[in-house]
Protein backbone atom coordinates (compact mmCIF):
# COMPACT_ATOMS: atom_id res chain seq x y z
CA UNK A 1 0.00 0.00 0.00
CA UNK A 2 1.00 3.32 -0.89
CA UNK A 3 -0.02 6.37 0.69
CA UNK A 4 -0.18 9.69 -1.02
CA UNK A 5 0.29 13.06 0.41
CA UNK A 6 -2.41 15.52 0.60
CA UNK A 7 -1.20 17.68 -2.28
CA UNK A 8 -3.30 14.53 -4.61
CA UNK A 9 -6.24 15.19 -2.06
CA UNK A 10 -7.85 18.18 -4.21
CA UNK A 11 -6.92 16.81 -7.67
CA UNK A 12 -8.49 13.07 -6.86
CA UNK A 13 -11.53 14.36 -4.83
CA UNK A 14 -12.40 16.92 -7.97
CA UNK A 15 -12.69 13.72 -10.53
CA UNK A 16 -15.88 11.54 -9.77
CA UNK A 17 -15.91 8.45 -7.88
CA UNK A 18 -15.46 4.67 -9.09
CA UNK A 19 -17.70 2.97 -5.99
CA UNK A 20 -18.27 4.62 -2.41
CA UNK A 21 -14.66 5.92 -1.00
CA UNK A 22 -12.08 4.37 -3.91
CA UNK A 23 -11.30 5.21 -7.62
CA UNK A 24 -9.46 3.16 -10.44
CA UNK A 25 -7.29 4.91 -12.27
CA UNK A 26 -4.15 5.31 -14.52
CA UNK A 27 -1.05 6.34 -12.62
CA UNK A 28 1.74 8.06 -15.35
CA UNK A 29 5.03 8.33 -13.71
CA UNK A 30 7.82 10.66 -14.73
CA UNK A 31 9.54 8.61 -16.61
CA UNK A 32 6.70 8.01 -18.90
CA UNK A 33 5.91 4.44 -18.08
CA UNK A 34 2.46 3.68 -16.78
CA UNK A 35 0.39 1.48 -14.68
CA UNK A 36 -3.16 1.29 -15.71
CA UNK A 37 -6.03 -0.04 -12.84
CA UNK A 38 -4.97 1.52 -10.49
CA UNK A 39 -7.03 1.35 -7.08
CA UNK A 40 -6.94 4.48 -5.09
CA UNK A 41 -8.66 4.95 -1.71
CA UNK A 42 -8.82 7.28 0.95
CA UNK A 43 -5.43 8.81 -0.06
CA UNK A 44 -3.95 5.56 -0.65
CA UNK A 45 -3.16 2.97 -3.50
CA UNK A 46 -4.06 -0.18 -2.59
CA UNK A 47 -3.96 -2.20 -5.41
CA UNK A 48 -2.77 -2.26 -9.08
CA UNK A 49 -4.58 -4.99 -11.16
CA UNK A 50 -1.97 -8.02 -11.52
CA UNK A 51 0.65 -6.63 -9.85
CA UNK A 52 1.19 -8.08 -6.09
CA UNK A 53 2.91 -4.69 -4.91
CA UNK A 54 3.56 -1.15 -5.46
CA UNK A 55 6.33 -0.77 -7.96
CA UNK A 56 6.66 2.86 -7.69
CA UNK A 57 6.76 5.94 -4.83
CA UNK A 58 5.05 8.74 -4.52
CA UNK A 59 8.00 11.58 -5.71
CA UNK A 60 7.41 9.08 -9.07
CA UNK A 61 4.06 10.10 -9.83
CA UNK A 62 3.47 12.45 -12.76
CA UNK A 63 -0.27 12.37 -12.68
CA UNK A 64 -3.01 10.72 -11.70
CA UNK A 65 -5.74 9.67 -14.22
CA UNK A 66 -9.52 8.69 -12.95
CA UNK A 67 -10.71 6.40 -15.46
CA UNK A 68 -13.03 3.79 -13.42
CA UNK A 69 -11.59 1.08 -15.05
CA UNK A 70 -12.63 -1.71 -12.27
CA UNK A 71 -12.66 -5.19 -12.33
CA UNK A 72 -13.68 -7.93 -9.77
CA UNK A 73 -11.97 -7.06 -6.49
CA UNK A 74 -13.33 -9.51 -4.58
CA UNK A 75 -11.68 -12.41 -6.88
CA UNK A 76 -8.24 -11.32 -5.94
CA UNK A 77 -9.40 -9.99 -2.30
CA UNK B 1 -23.51 17.63 -40.29
CA UNK B 2 -23.06 20.76 -38.05
CA UNK B 3 -20.24 20.81 -35.23
CA UNK B 4 -21.82 20.61 -31.96
CA UNK B 5 -20.78 22.45 -28.49
CA UNK B 6 -23.16 20.03 -26.51
CA UNK B 7 -24.36 16.82 -26.51
CA UNK B 8 -28.54 15.79 -26.10
CA UNK B 9 -27.97 12.52 -24.25
CA UNK B 10 -31.61 10.97 -23.80
CA UNK B 11 -32.54 8.42 -21.15
CA UNK B 12 -35.80 6.67 -20.56
CA UNK B 13 -37.35 6.84 -17.44
CA UNK B 14 -36.07 3.31 -17.01
CA UNK B 15 -32.86 4.55 -17.44
CA UNK B 16 -31.78 3.37 -20.55
CA UNK B 17 -29.63 5.95 -22.74
CA UNK B 18 -30.51 5.93 -26.38
CA UNK B 19 -28.03 4.95 -29.19
CA UNK B 20 -26.43 8.39 -30.37
CA UNK B 21 -28.42 7.67 -33.54
CA UNK B 22 -31.62 7.92 -32.11
CA UNK B 23 -30.97 11.20 -30.83
CA UNK B 24 -31.70 13.36 -33.48
CA UNK B 25 -35.60 11.55 -33.43
CA UNK B 26 -35.85 11.83 -29.49
CA UNK B 27 -34.55 15.47 -29.42
CA UNK B 28 -36.48 16.28 -31.69
CA UNK B 29 -39.77 15.13 -30.03
CA UNK B 30 -38.33 16.25 -26.56
CA UNK B 31 -37.85 20.14 -28.52
CA UNK B 32 -41.21 19.92 -28.23
CA UNK B 33 -42.17 19.76 -24.87
CA UNK B 34 -41.37 21.66 -22.11
CA UNK B 35 -38.07 20.97 -20.83
CA UNK B 36 -35.56 22.14 -17.88
CA UNK B 37 -33.82 24.58 -20.76
CA UNK B 38 -31.09 25.92 -18.57
CA UNK B 39 -29.80 22.79 -18.06
CA UNK B 40 -30.52 21.51 -21.68
CA UNK B 41 -28.07 22.60 -24.63
CA UNK B 42 -30.02 25.78 -26.33
CA UNK B 43 -29.97 24.39 -29.96
CA UNK B 44 -31.14 20.57 -30.61
CA UNK B 45 -28.17 19.43 -33.03
CA UNK B 46 -26.99 16.61 -34.06
CA UNK B 47 -24.29 13.92 -34.62
CA UNK B 48 -23.53 11.42 -36.69
CA UNK B 49 -23.40 7.67 -35.44
CA UNK B 50 -19.99 7.66 -36.84
CA UNK B 51 -18.29 10.30 -35.02
CA UNK B 52 -16.35 9.75 -32.53
CA UNK B 53 -17.04 12.16 -29.37
CA UNK B 54 -14.67 13.20 -26.99
CA UNK B 55 -14.83 13.70 -22.95
CA UNK B 56 -18.65 13.85 -21.76
CA UNK B 57 -18.57 16.03 -18.81
CA UNK B 58 -20.96 15.14 -15.95
CA UNK B 59 -24.83 15.08 -17.14
CA UNK B 60 -26.70 17.32 -16.64
CA UNK B 61 -31.03 16.65 -16.08
CA UNK B 62 -33.79 17.90 -17.91
CA UNK B 63 -37.34 18.22 -16.17
CA UNK B 64 -39.20 14.60 -16.71
CA UNK B 65 -41.43 14.41 -19.65
CA UNK B 66 -44.87 13.04 -19.98
CA UNK B 67 -44.06 11.67 -23.57
CA UNK B 68 -43.85 7.54 -23.54
CA UNK B 69 -41.32 6.04 -22.12
CA UNK B 70 -38.83 9.10 -22.26
CA UNK B 71 -38.30 10.56 -18.70
CA UNK B 72 -35.55 12.60 -19.16
CA UNK B 73 -33.05 13.92 -21.20
CA UNK B 74 -29.34 15.05 -19.98
CA UNK B 75 -26.96 17.46 -21.78
CA UNK B 76 -23.57 16.48 -21.56
CA UNK B 77 -21.55 19.39 -19.80
CA UNK B 78 -18.06 20.22 -21.79
CA UNK B 79 -18.66 17.99 -24.95
CA UNK B 80 -15.90 18.14 -27.52
CA UNK B 81 -16.00 16.16 -31.20
CA UNK B 82 -12.93 13.94 -32.02
CA UNK B 83 -10.84 11.65 -29.90
CA UNK B 84 -12.74 9.43 -27.85
CA UNK B 85 -12.66 9.43 -23.85
CA UNK B 86 -13.46 6.80 -21.49
CA UNK B 87 -16.13 8.51 -20.29
CA UNK B 88 -18.06 8.89 -24.11
CA UNK B 89 -17.23 4.97 -24.51
CA UNK B 90 -18.77 3.95 -21.08
CA UNK B 91 -21.57 6.30 -22.04
CA UNK B 92 -22.40 5.00 -26.00
CA UNK B 93 -21.58 1.76 -24.84
CA UNK B 94 -24.60 2.14 -22.52
CA UNK B 95 -26.52 3.56 -24.98
CA UNK B 96 -25.67 0.15 -27.19
CA UNK B 97 -27.05 -1.64 -24.18
CA UNK B 98 -23.41 -2.81 -23.53
CA UNK B 99 -23.26 -1.70 -19.43
CA UNK B 100 -25.39 -1.06 -17.44
CA UNK B 101 -23.43 0.90 -15.36
CA UNK B 102 -25.60 3.75 -15.39
CA UNK B 103 -29.05 3.97 -14.05
CA UNK B 104 -31.95 6.07 -13.71
CA UNK B 105 -31.28 9.76 -13.38
CA UNK B 106 -33.41 12.03 -11.16
CA UNK B 107 -34.30 14.42 -8.69
CA UNK B 108 -34.07 13.91 -5.14
CA UNK B 109 -37.02 15.09 -3.62
CA UNK B 110 -37.65 17.24 -0.01
CA UNK B 111 -36.38 15.46 3.12
CA UNK B 112 -34.56 12.76 1.34
CA UNK B 113 -31.27 11.75 3.31
CA UNK B 114 -28.49 9.78 2.35
CA UNK B 115 -25.32 8.27 4.53
CA UNK B 116 -21.77 8.94 3.38
CA UNK B 117 -19.33 6.27 4.39
CA UNK B 118 -15.39 7.53 4.37
CA UNK B 119 -12.27 6.78 5.72
CA UNK B 120 -11.06 9.25 8.36
CA UNK B 121 -8.61 10.82 6.14
CA UNK B 122 -9.85 14.60 5.64
CA UNK B 123 -7.70 15.48 2.90
CA UNK B 124 -9.67 13.23 0.83
CA UNK B 125 -13.17 13.66 2.04
CA UNK B 126 -15.59 14.34 -0.76
CA UNK B 127 -18.07 16.16 1.50
CA UNK B 128 -17.58 19.90 1.71
CA UNK B 129 -17.42 22.77 4.34
CA UNK B 130 -20.98 23.22 3.68
CA UNK B 131 -22.40 19.49 3.89
CA UNK B 132 -22.48 18.86 0.52
CA UNK B 133 -20.29 16.38 -1.68
CA UNK B 134 -18.42 16.92 -4.85
CA UNK B 135 -19.55 15.89 -8.49
CA UNK B 136 -19.42 12.05 -8.48
CA UNK B 137 -19.72 11.27 -5.00
CA UNK B 138 -21.26 8.11 -4.07
CA UNK B 139 -23.53 7.45 -1.03
CA UNK B 140 -26.38 5.43 0.37
CA UNK B 141 -29.88 5.65 1.09
CA UNK B 142 -30.52 6.68 4.63
CA UNK B 143 -33.35 4.41 4.38
CA UNK B 144 -30.72 1.35 4.78
CA UNK B 145 -30.59 2.29 7.75
CA UNK B 146 -26.69 2.93 9.42
CA UNK B 147 -24.55 -0.10 8.09
CA UNK B 148 -22.26 -1.21 11.37
CA UNK B 149 -17.86 -0.39 10.48
CA UNK B 150 -17.64 -4.36 10.16
CA UNK B 151 -20.29 -4.49 7.71
CA UNK B 152 -19.19 -1.77 5.62
CA UNK B 153 -16.92 -3.83 3.26
CA UNK B 154 -19.12 -6.09 2.05
CA UNK B 155 -22.44 -4.04 2.33
CA UNK B 156 -21.08 -1.75 -0.14
CA UNK B 157 -18.29 -4.14 -1.92
CA UNK B 158 -15.28 -2.12 -1.16
CA UNK B 159 -12.06 -3.07 -2.31
CA UNK B 160 -9.92 -3.60 0.79
CA UNK B 161 -10.74 -4.87 4.23
CA UNK B 162 -8.12 -2.65 5.26
CA UNK B 163 -9.11 0.77 4.71
CA UNK B 164 -12.27 0.72 6.67
CA UNK B 165 -14.53 3.76 6.69
CA UNK B 166 -15.05 4.73 9.84
CA UNK B 167 -16.64 7.90 9.48
CA UNK B 168 -20.26 8.82 8.24
CA UNK B 169 -22.22 12.09 7.62
CA UNK B 170 -25.93 12.02 6.84
CA UNK B 171 -26.74 14.06 3.78
CA UNK B 172 -29.49 15.98 3.22
CA UNK B 173 -29.16 17.44 -0.40
CA UNK B 174 -31.61 19.89 -0.84
CA UNK B 175 -34.82 18.96 -3.02
CA UNK B 176 -33.62 18.90 -6.91
CA UNK B 177 -30.34 17.92 -6.67
CA UNK B 178 -29.79 15.70 -9.29
CA UNK B 179 -28.94 11.80 -8.33
CA UNK B 180 -28.86 8.14 -9.54
CA UNK B 181 -30.46 5.74 -8.29
CA UNK B 182 -30.91 3.74 -5.37
CA UNK B 183 -29.58 0.79 -6.97
CA UNK B 184 -28.16 -2.37 -5.82
CA UNK B 185 -24.64 -2.41 -5.07
CA UNK B 186 -22.54 -4.98 -7.76
CA UNK B 187 -21.26 -7.76 -5.41
CA UNK B 188 -22.75 -6.34 -1.93
CA UNK B 189 -25.88 -6.15 -0.32
CA UNK B 190 -26.40 -2.51 -0.44
CA UNK B 191 -28.10 0.14 -2.22
CA UNK B 192 -25.99 3.14 -3.55
CA UNK B 193 -26.75 6.54 -4.80
CA UNK B 194 -24.50 8.69 -6.84
CA UNK B 195 -24.90 12.85 -6.86
CA UNK B 196 -22.65 13.27 -10.56
CA UNK B 197 -23.11 16.99 -10.07
CA UNK B 198 -22.81 17.09 -6.19
CA UNK B 199 -24.54 19.52 -3.85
Amino acid sequence: MLQLSDKWGPKLVSQPETGMGYQVASVILKDGSRYDQVLIESGYITRIRGITNIPFSEDQISEIIVTHDKWNFSADR
Amino acid sequence: MRQFSKLLVVLSSHGRFYAIHQLPRVADELGAKRLHESRVAGEIRHVLEQDPVDVLGTAALAEPTPIGEIGFAAAALGVGLRGLGRAAEALVGAARGTTTALSEIRYTQAGEKFIRYESANPAFSRVTARGGVTPGTYAAPASDGLVPVGQRISTYNLPSPNIPRTNYLMLEPPAGTPIIGPRTVVGGTGNEVIFPLGF
